[in-house]
């Protein structure tokens, strides 16, 4: 088998074993990534192979990784996939990255994303949009869609993304492979470009539940340079292979709803019976205020970024068309540096946030998400996990649906998470329509060890990747044409 | 909810964007339904619910009151569209 097809897990294994050193392992994949690239244009960059240092075969995790393009590592670009921030070069590694070079791993490349991760495509990108490594003429979803393609096309063993409303676990589920949102606080935010500080969280994407927790593991930790983080150690790989007979899944009804795609429902409810023969309970229960997260978060976020994203004026960094006064520089540059996505929730937060509308829209959307965090509290004392479909749809043809609200309402199952804090995955549950689609698990906040426990007991039992047998999109003939 | 052009033009200034008309209507057709779609919420009761503002509870959290090395000014002044004596230019404001 060649290199690049295996996970995290086995490639360490082959280290220790002596099968390839990591410099063979940096070659592959890096020949393979740049093949594969060419037909996905998941990267916005990438170091030369001479720039990047050979990884030390004692480490722990001596491997390549790839980064959205939203997360500062030192001395390369973060771009954010908005011109803004073109020329922007990061000066300090946010925490997550200093923990994996810690840990041995090493940078490779700067992935695409839509423009400031606001977009579930990647067809907001202000520079290009990546493919699904399944079907070129497809989305790989988003906003971390340049990650996922990666991961997924075997171009880099893992990735790191960021997750505000789904983020990680779209794409995850659209290209085939594994995204994890850990529960708000466990993962450091330093040196993550905010969009909106109160849902944003770090988190890997890679092919296997047990590599997600192997990466989770490094980065989990309470970072001094961000307040929000706490201090509960955890092992995510501790149990992980333990029995799940017992536990309790629920079905949210309103996540399956009507509308979804008929062949999506079918592999999601085959998923379910993989639950119920491993001694799951799994019940089917009423969630009404489901219906407001959508709305409550495209409140809370576009009033968080027209906040965060004030900072991006010109002045000190990023792009700056130069004019007489500085009030017009600054609008000027904002004008031409951000794209239209980015505009509308500017216009949109700044709606919210006005005096006229503060009450009934920012302030009352702070207490939807009360009584939804309430009644989700009440949901998980009686059952362990959340199950749903994490997407509704396979993913889009990339010349259809240009409308905003259709890409909001995409994210339906996935904005929970985020409003609450939980710890969620999305893990590959089959195909539906030719295109791998995912299932979507959620704990009660800080069960992250839980969360991986139920998932990989799925994983196992559904077996696509048993034996590091792990599905792959493309032959590589048609790579090399 | 319907916006007119003086609100378009307020929520223009606040965000400091200049938008160009073809993108306006655009963008103004986009946010009208965008905030019918948001009139959702307000079939929700909330006047006994208190905001939650994020998903953990804090505590303030002071540090030592040490001065840390940072090897900052000059990597955050490279880059500066323009820079002098270590110092950020701007357009006159005065």
């Amino acid at each position: 088998m060649e290199i690049w097809k295996n996970t995290v897990e086995s490639l360490v294994r082959g280290i220790r074993d002596k099968s390839w050193s990591p410099r063979d392992i940096l070659e592959a994949f890096y020949k393979h990534a740049w093949a594969a690239d060419s037909r996905i244009l998941a990267f916005i960059r990438m170091p030369k192979l001479s720039e990047i240092s050979i990884p030390d075969a004692l480490d722990s995790l001596p491997l390549p990784f790839a980064v959205k393009d939203n997360i500062m590592v030192e001395g390369f670009q973060t771009t954010c996939g908005s011109y803004a921030l073109w020329n922007y070069k990061a000066g300090y590694d946010a925490t997550a990255i200093a923990r994996l070079k810690a840990s041995g791993a090493v940078f490779f490349g700067k992935t695409n994303m839509d423009e400031f991760a606001m977009g579930s495509s990647t067809k907001y990108s202000a520079f290009f949009t990546t493919k699904n490594p399944w079907d070129y003429y497809r989305i790989p979803g988003g906003s971390s869609g340049g990650s996922a393609a990666a991961v997924a096309a075997g171009c880099v063993p893992f990735a790191l993304g960021s997750d505000t409303g789904g983020s990680n676990r779209l794409p995850a589920a659209h290209c085939g492979i594994v995204g994890y949102k850990p529960s708000y606080g466990l993962v450091s935010r330093y040196g993550l470009v905010s969009l909106a500080s109160s849902l944003d969280q770090i988190g890997p994407l890679c092919r296997s539940v047990r590599d997600a927790a192997c990466i989770g593991n490094i980065l989990i930790g309470k970072d001094e340079k961000d307040a929000t983080t706490v201090d509960r150690p955890m092992d995510l790989l501790k149990g992980i292979e333990n029995s799940i007979a017992g536990k309790r899944c629920a079905v949210v009804r309103q996540s399956v709803p009507e509308t979804i795609d008929p062949h999506v429902r079918r592999a999601f409810w085959e998923a379910v019976e993989i639950f119920k023969q491993n001694r799951c309970v799994v019940e089917e229960i009423d969630f009404p205020e489901e219906r407001y997260a959508i709305a409550t978060y495209h409140i809370l976020v576009p009033s968080e970024a027209s906040s965060n994203l004030a900072r991006f004026d010109g002045v000190r960094y990023g792009f700056r068309i130069p004019e007489e006064s500085l009030t017009d520089m600054m609008a000027e540059s904002r004008q031409y540096g951000f794209g239209e996505e980015v505009k509308r929730r500017m216009l949109l937060g700044a709606f919210y946030l006005g005096e006229a509308q503060y009450d009934s829209h920012y302030q009352k959307a702070m207490k939807v998400r009360r009584l939804i965090s309430q009644r989700v509290h009440q949901i998980f004392q009686d059952y362990d996990v959340l199950l749903s479909p994490t997407s509704l749809f396979s993913p889009f043809r990339i010349t259809e649906n240009t409308d905003p609200l259709a890409f909001y309402l995409s994210d339906k199952n996935t904005v929970l998470a985020n409003l609450v804090g939980l710890p969620a995955l999305s893990i590959p549950m089959g195909f539906a329509n030719g295109m791998p689609c995912g299932l979507h698990l959620q704990c009660k906040p800080f069960a992250d060890e839980m969360l991986f426990n139920i998932a990989r007991a799925y994983e196992k039992s559904a077996g696509f990747f048993e034996d590091d047998h792990y599905p792959f999109p493309f032959q590589e003939e048609r790579l090399w044409l | 909810m319907k916006i007119d052009d003086l609100l378009f033009h307020r929520l223009e200034k606040a965000a400091r964007l200049k938008v160009s008309p073809e993108e306006r209507s655009r963008l103004q057709a986009d946010i009208e339904r965008i905030l019918d779609y948001v009139e959702l919420l307000n079939e929700v009761d909330v006047s006994d619910l208190e905001p939650m503002v994020r998903p953990v509870d804090l505590v303030n959290q002071t540090r030592e009151d040490v001065v840390a090395a940072r090897p900052f000014p000059r990597k955050i002044l490279e880059n500066a569209y323009e820079e002098q004596d270590g110092y950020f230019v701007v357009p006159k404001i005065l």
